[in-house]
């Protein structure tokens, strides 16, 4: 009995060894099937959507901001304004009314008209619905839509309006939006009709998997690309192999490049290209919470600063490829600002700072204590979310330790880490800048550091008031030279004062299948996939077509 | 029947026990309740409403009832399948977990069957002749299995999968046709730690019985050792060997979230993670509350398997013994 069992058993073994033989031996490898002439492009990504909500889910706004919505005006590579639905537009000289003239010929997908009406609606609509578009009531006065021109009359000056209005609102369609009374609870495959180059085709929730079709009648002109579709939510360590495999052709992440520590498992991949660009964001930040005591001191920080060890965190975190940061803070992909000089670490003159204050190691423990006897032991907090942060914490404890200053660390995730920043209770702040944020407010990193300031990411450390009434100088003019004048005072400001200091400016580093030509890139709009590339990568699909043919 | 009732009085608590412990999950934790059923970012925002809404908003959770009134009115909802609302997802929490569960336990099961039979064939094989050359083959290989993590072995097997060109690396598939081969990769890591688990036990117990006088006396009837060890050692071997498979359920239901995340399967543990990450805490306490479930349910099963097994079990009394 246990005899015929035992060659059962065996059997079954067999039969699925040979099974498993025929199935690699017959099976095409996915990477060398041709998949037509290159009419899809396969995005691999680790952001995560949970609803197909423009409004609600982060990831969706995003990609409606990148294929289906449009906004009324679009930010090119080099940050200048370039027309989207808005044709044309224009400014009086206190940027107090904009006046936006529309595209005639836009559609929705669903093959409504896009009209004057729709732009207003979706501003009325969100400042009423959303909170998170509070601002608009605050910063509207008025909307007037006639046939074809939209115009704002604001409630205080604002030279930002086309970045912070005019390019961050995605525009609704009123007839679909207009019955949902709050945005923000549940889904609706009719939430994705926009007026963008591309149509929402299928989320297909368990593979993870979205496709987004070329929209034919896009009023800018068809894109190129045909197809694109998401693979959503897939680890680092599966993004690498599938690149080097060639089961996907490039990586997206807003905000951010392809993570360096990952960057060593592409190396040798020759069907691999790799598109660099200066970050506009800055991947390590330290600010200082200057309510704190010591903190207040611009000695103390300037101590601080001098303290760290920057070509270290270069290596540990760019892998080498950064550069030593400007005291200016904005890295130098931004235009309009003054040259600084760059921060490098001193210890010799950090510790004469220290002692100078009569910040010592009185009882000789190796720690210093402040002017009323205490040892300095400052609360830094980080994100244990992103990449890189827990090496830059240990080289920064390293760093204060080496000139006595004691770091009690404390990690959070983002959300903990956003309450205990509110709650202004650590003393050194570890955090990062995206491009978009650095665009916030005023521009040039203020949003982050402006105390009238709230949102999600922020520090809102700074009171003085003459950086207020800078940030407000900047929101009050259109003139080029005078904000060009003013920007340079802005970084003068960040160098005299560091309310946060750059532990280092480093590129963006895109991989990508080198079948592809070389893309722009574009940061504002999340790297190298951007509606540039994408017409762009239509010419490729030709190339390829041909390639495939011979 | 005695015996069977006394277990599942015993199951009822523990699911009680654990209903009671999810609400105080969320009702007990320092701070307003509703920053961990809004989730912080949504509390946050609600925080610039009206005061009116919030109330309005107090209402619908009933937080401003008496605690045990609360308790009662949570648990009559869990019971009704009515697990909360998660807002970072738009949607009701039974909703998002039933189609995940679903994943998991489509790895799960299969995990479970296979690893159980090979684990259980292989061990009483091994165990049957100590120092035979299966022992000494499988032994090693199966404590060098076990002793890695469940992770590294899925890394092991993506690099595999990406010098082998018909293996996927990772995700799920759009064509249910293909789900085999996806469901290959995180099922072989599960299987493959949770048979050298089993196969230990199986082999231990075996060796155990093998000693026992009614082996001695088959032998001395004649019966071939093959037939001994399947037909009379293996039976006595058996419900302990079942009590462990079940208690393994649990651990191997926490195995299968860290390699759902390895190989990006979009089943509970990637739901978990990400819900753990952005404070969902309605998706958190929901979750918590049906693997919690899940597991007590593999334990009842076991015990039924058990009682059938065994008819002292089945029975009540045990002092026969």
């Amino acid at each position: 009995m246990a005899n015929i069992f035992f060659k059962k058993v065996r059997e079954i073994i067999l039969c699925f060894m040979a099974a498993g033989l025929l199935m690699a031996g017959c099976s095409e490898p996915s990477a060398r099937q041709i998949k037509g002439p290159g009419q899809t492009l396969r995005v691999g990504t680790p952001m995560k959507l949970k609803q197909l909500n423009p409004l609600a889910d982060y990831t969706y706004n995003i990609l409606a901001m990148l294929l289906t919505h449009d906004t009324l005006i679009r930010l090119d590579e080099n940050l200048r304004p370039i027309p989207q639905l808005a044709r044309s537009w224009s400014a009086n000289k206190d940027a107090t009314v904009w006046t936006f003239d529309l595209v005639p010929n836009a559609l929705w997908h669903d093959g409504k008209k896009v009209t004057s009406k729709d732009v207003k609606f979706t501003f009325d609509y969100l400042g009423k619905h959303d909170p998170a578009h509070a601002w608009i009531p605050s910063l509207i006065k008025e909307i007037k839509a006639t046939p074809g021109r939209v115009i704002f009359t604001l409630n205080h000056p604002y030279s930002r309006f086309l970045i912070n209005a005019g390019f961050i609102v995605r525009i609704l369609p009123q007839h679909i939006w207009g019955h949902i009374m709050t945005p923000r609870a549940g889904e609706t495959k009719e939430m994705t009709v926009g007026c963008g180059p591309y149509l929402f085709a299928q989320y297909d929730r368990t593979a993870g998997r979205m496709t987004f079709q070329r929209n034919p009648a896009y009023h800018g002109g068809a894109m190129g690309v045909e197809t694109i579709e998401f693979y959503l939510n897939r680890n680092l360590d599966i993004i690498t192999l599938s690149l080097k495999k060639g089961t996907i052709d490039l990586y997206y992440k807003y905000a951010s490049g392809f993570p360096f520590p990952y960057l060593r498992g592409l190396t040798g991949a020759k069907n691999l290209q790799f598109i660099t660009a200066p970050s506009m964001g800055i991947s390590a930040v330290l600010g200082f919470n200057m309510a704190k005591k010591n903190m207040s001191d611009i000695k103390f920080r300037r101590a601080l600063s001098l303290a760290i060890n920057y070509r270290g965190i270069n290596e540990s975190l760019f892998m080498g490829k950064g550069t030593l940061p400007g005291s200016g803070f904005v890295p130098g992909t931004f235009p309009q600002q003054s040259k600084q000089p760059f921060l490098k670490q001193d210890t010799v003159r950090c510790r004469k700072i220290l002692d100078d204050m009569n910040i010592t190691d009185k009882n000789g423990d190796g720690i210093r204590e402040d002017v009323d006897g205490r040892p300095l032991n400052l609360m830094l907090l980080a994100r244990c979310d992103l990449e890189g942060h827990d090496v830059v914490t240990r080289r920064l404890v390293n760093d204060f330790k080496s000139v006595g200053i004691g770091i009690t660390l404390k990690t959070a995730d983002l959300s903990t880490w956003i309450a205990i920043v509110r709650k202004k209770e650590a003393d050194l702040i570890l955090f990062r800048t995206t491009p978009w944020g650095m665009m916030m407010g005023a521009g040039h990193g203020s949003g982050y550091f402006d105390s009238r300031r709230e949102g999600g990411g922020v520090i809102a450390n700074v009171r003085d008031t003459t950086f207020h009434h800078l940030c407000d100088e900047i929101l009050s003019t259109t003139n080029p030279d005078t904000l060009k004048d003013l920007y340079g005072k802005m970084s003068d400001y960040y160098a005299r004062t560091l309310p946060a200091i750059a532990l280092g400016w480093h590129p963006v580093i895109y991989p990508c299948q080198n079948s592809y030509p070389v893309p722009p890139v574009n940061q504002i709009e999340g790297g190298i996939l951007n509606r540039a590339s994408l017409k762009k990568w239509g010419d490729a699909a030709i190339f390829q077509a041909g390639a495939s043919v011979k | 029947m005695k015996h069977m009732t006394a277990a599942f009085c015993q199951y009822v608590l523990a699911l009680l026990a654990v209903l009671a412990l999810n609400f105080l999950l969320i009702h007990m934790m320092p701070g307003d309740p509703l920053v961990h059923i809004l989730g912080e970012e949504g509390y946050y925002q609600m925080t610039r409403q009206p005061p009116a809404y919030i109330e309005k908003i107090r209402e619908t959770y009933q937080l401003n009832d008496s605690l045990l009134k609360q308790f009662l009115t949570h648990i009559s909802r869990a019971l009704q399948g009515d697990l909360g609302w998660s807002h970072h997802h738009g949607r009701a929490v039974i909703k998002i977990i039933y189609p995940r569960m679903g994943w998991t336990l489509l790895l799960l099961i299969p995990s479970v069957i296979i690893s159980t039979m090979a684990g259980g064939i292989l061990g009483a094989l091994a165990g049957g002749s100590p120092r035979g050359w299966m022992d000494r083959i499988l032994t090693p290989f199966f404590l060098l299995i076990y002793s890695i993590p469940g992770y590294c072995l899925g890394l092991f097997l993506l690099i595999l999968a990406f010098h082998v060109d018909a293996l996927p690396m990772g995700g799920m598939p759009s064509v249910k046709t293909d789900m085999a081969l996806y469901m290959m990769m995180p099922m072989g890591v599960l299987v493959l730690h949770s048979t050298a688990y089993k196969y230990m036990i199986m082999k231990n117990a075996v060796i155990q019985e093998i000693h026992e006088a009614y082996v001695m006396t088959a032998r001395s009837k004649g019966l071939y050792d093959r037939d001994i060890l399947f037909t009379h050692v293996v039976k006595n071997a058996l419900p302990p060997f079942i009590t462990v498979v079940a208690m393994h359920f649990g651990f191997m239901m926490g195995g299968s979230l860290v390699v759902e995340m390895v190989f990006s399967w979009q089943g509970m543990g990637t739901l978990i993670y990400d819900a753990v990450i952005s404070r969902d805490y309605p998706l958190i306490s929901g979750s918590f509350m049906i693997i919690c479930a899940s597991v007590i349910l593999a334990n009842a099963l076991a015990d039924v398997i058990h009682g059938v097994l065994d008819p002292r079990i089945r029975s009540g009394n045990r002092s026969n013994e």
